[in-house]
C-alpha cells in the first residue's frame, strides 16, 4: 500500500498535499481500502471555512459511512465534482483523481501539526 | 481462537480479506463488494458457508425431536425436500432460522443447518428435545460452499454427473460434483438461482477449486450481506433474534398448527392478540444511507428502527429493513402495505435522511423460463 512521501497526512487517515497558501485534501489508500466500496461522497459548498479536525464531509461505502475531517484549518475552494458520477475514484486513485476537495490554508503553522509519511505509516499496520 | 474452514487456505491464496465472524475467520471479501455482488446478480459467485451449523438427528425418534422442536411441520417433507424453519424459545421468541431437510422422507434422520452464531445454543436447545434419537454436529467433518447467480445451475451441471433440473426449488439429493461425493440443495441466501453443496472436509478444497475453475467467482460476507439485504431475507441477530416473535416479522406461516412444538402457546397468543411490531423496508430519497439503529420518524413522532442498512447496487440507493411500531397490532403485512408510500425521516446521528417505504423484497430475480 502505497502513502506518497511528498504528502502530510493525519490520525484520520486524510492527505493535505501543501501548494503555497492553498492545498488538496484525500483519503490515504488505507482509508480507501477500509472504507470498501465508496458509494458517495458527501461535500459542502465552495466558500465554506472549517476549522483543523473540523468534520467537512462524509464518505458513505457498502459497508459504513465515515466523516472526513480538515488537516488544517481554512476555506473550501473546489470540490472534485468527478465524485458524483464517480464516488468509487478513491478506491481506485487515492492521491491523484480521487482527490477530494482543494483548500486555501487559514493558518500554515497547522501544517507542521500533521504527520509525516514516516510517522504515519506505523498507523496503518497491526 | 478463530476456528477455519476447510478452505481457509484457498480464501489466503486468492488474497481474502479476513475477519472473525460467529468464532470463525472468513473471508469478507477478494475484490471488491461491488463487484461480488454483480457477479451473483449477473453470472455465479461462489461462497465458503462451512461456518454455518450442519447437524445429523438419526433415530426412531428423529422427526418425531424436531416436530417438537421447531415451528415448521418437518413431516410434510418428501424425501429430498427441504424447508425454512425457525427454533422459538418457551415465550416465542425467535431462537434461530434454519433449514431442515428430510433425506429419505423418513422418520428416523433428518438433517439440520442452522446459522454459525447460533450453533452451540441451537445444539443444546435442540439436545432438550430430542427422544429416541441422536444427534451429531457434523459442522467440523464437512464444508459447504454456495453457488449463486443465474449462470450457476450451468456451471454447477458442468461439474454434475446428474441432471440438475431434477432438483428444484428447496430439494436436495446426494450426486458427485467434481468428482466427490457432494449432497446438493436448490438453496440459497442471495434472492437468485442456485445450489448450497455439503461435502465432506477433506474434499471441500477440490469441490472449490473446480467450482472456481469453471468461472465461479469467490465473494464474502460483505457481497453476501448487501445480496440477502436486497432480497430483504432476515439476518438473525437484526430483523429476527429472541426478541421479536414470528407475528412481528410475518413469518407466522413458518408455524404449523397442526402440531405441538416449543413456544407454539405463546406464539399463537401473540398472533391472536396482534402483534406490537412490524417489518417494512425503506428507501432512501438522498445519497446517504441509514445504517443498523438508526431511528424512523414519520410526521414528527418516533415509528421505529433500521434492522439492516446498506446500499443496493440494484436501486443505487441505501435501503434499509425496519422494524417500526403497530399500534393497531394488525398483521405484519397489512402493517407494511398501509405504509408503503409513507415519507419517513431516519435519524442517523445528527443526520437525518429523507425515505420512503417501499414493498419488499428490493430485488427479485428474473423467473427464467423453465
Amino acid at each position: 500500500m502505497e502513502f506518497p512521501g511528498d504528502l502530510h497526512y493525519t490520525k484520520s487517515h486524510e492527505w493535505l498535499k501543501v501548494e503555497g497558501d492553498e492545498g488538496t485534501v484525500g483519503i490515504t489508500a488505507y482509508a480507501a481500502s477500509n472504507l470498501g466500496d465508496i458509494v458517495f461522497v458527501d461535500l459542502p459548498e465552495p466558500g465554506s471555512s472549517f476549522a483543523k479536525d473540523g468534520v467537512f464531509g462524509t464518505i458513505e461505502s457498502v459497508k459504513t459511512v465515515a466523516e472526513l475531517y480538515m488537516p488544517v484549518g481554512g476555506e473550501i475552494i473546489e470540490i472534485n465534482e468527478a465524485l458524483a458520477d464517480a464516488p468509487e475514484t478513491p478506491n481506485q486513485d487515492p492521491y491523484g483523481d480521487g482527490w477530494i476537495c482543494r483548500i486555501r490554508i487559514a493558518n500554515p503553522a497547522e501544517v507542521d501539526e500533521l504527520l509525516s509519511q514516516k510517522d504515519y505509516v506505523p498507523l496503518t499496520e497491526g | 481462537m478463530l476456528k477455519r474452514t476447510p478452505l481457509h487456505e484457498l480464501h489466503a491464496n486468492e488474497g481474502a480479506r479476513m475477519v472473525p465472524f460467529a468464532g470463525f475467520e472468513m473471508p469478507v471479501q477478494y475484490t471488491s463488494i461491488l463487484a461480488e455482488h454483480r457477479s451473483v446478480r449477473e453470472a455465479a459467485g461462489l461462497f465458503d458457508v462451512s461456518h454455518m451449523g450442519r447437524f445429523r438427528i438419526c433415530g426412531p425418534g428423529a422427526l418425531t425431536s424436531v416436530q417438537r422442536a421447531l415451528s415448521n411441520d418437518a413431516s410434510r417433507l418428501a424425501a429430498g425436500q427441504c424447508q425454512y424453519s425457525l427454533l422459538l424459545t418457551q415465550t416465542g421468541g425467535i431462537a434461530d432460522d434454519l433449514f431442515v431437510y428430510s433425506p429419505r422422507g423418513t422418520e428416523d434422520e433428518i438433517a439440520l443447518v442452522v446459522n454459525a452464531a447460533n450453533a452451540a445454543k441451537d445444539y443444546h436447545m435442540l439436545g432438550l428435545c430430542l427422544t429416541d434419537a441422536e444427534m451429531t454436529d457434523e459442522t467440523g467433518l464437512t464444508a459447504m460452499v454456495a453457488v449463486q447467480g443465474p449462470r450457476a445451475a450451468a456451471l454447477v451441471q458442468g461439474l454434475a454427473d446428474v441432471d440438475l433440473g431434477t432438483i428444484r426449488l428447496h430439494r436436495f439429493a446426494t450426486i458427485t460434483v467434481a468428482g466427490v461425493r457432494a449432497v446438493t440443495s436448490r438453496t440459497g441466501y442471495t434472492g437468485e438461482d442456485g445450489f448450497e453443496i455439503t461435502t465432506a472436509a477433506e474434499d471441500g478444497p477440490v469441490l472449490w477449486t473446480a467450482l472456481r475453475r469453471a468461472g465461479a467467482m469467490p465473494c464474502g460476507l460483505g457481497a453476501r450481506d448487501v445480496l440477502r439485504l436486497e432480497a430483504a431475507y432476515p439476518l438473525w441477530g437484526h430483523e429476527i433474534s429472541e426478541e421479536t416473535l414470528p407475528a412481528d416479522v410475518g413469518l407466522e406461516r413458518y408455524c404449523a398448527a397442526t402440531k405441538d412444538y416449543v413456544g407454539r402457546e405463546a406464539h399463537e397468543d401473540y398472533l391472536a392478540a396482534g402483534p406490537r411490531m412490524s417489518l417494512v423496508g425503506l428507501r432512501m430519497k438522498s445519497k446517504r444511507i441509514a445504517r443498523d439503529g438508526d431511528g424512523i420518524r414519520l410526521s414528527g413522532a418516533d415509528l421505529g428502527s433500521v434492522t439492516s442498512g446498506g446500499y443496493s447496487p440494484v436501486h443505487g440507493a441505501g435501503v434499509a429493513l425496519a422494524h417500526v411500531a403497530n399500534p393497531s397490532r394488525i398483521r405484519c403485512t397489512e402493517r407494511a402495505a398501509e405504509l408503503v408510500g409513507a415519507e419517513v425521516t431516519c435519524v442517523s446521528g445528527r443526520v437525518e435522511i429523507p425515505a420512503e417505504v417501499v414493498q419488499l423484497p428490493f430485488y427479485r430475480r428474473r423467473k427464467l423460463a423453465s
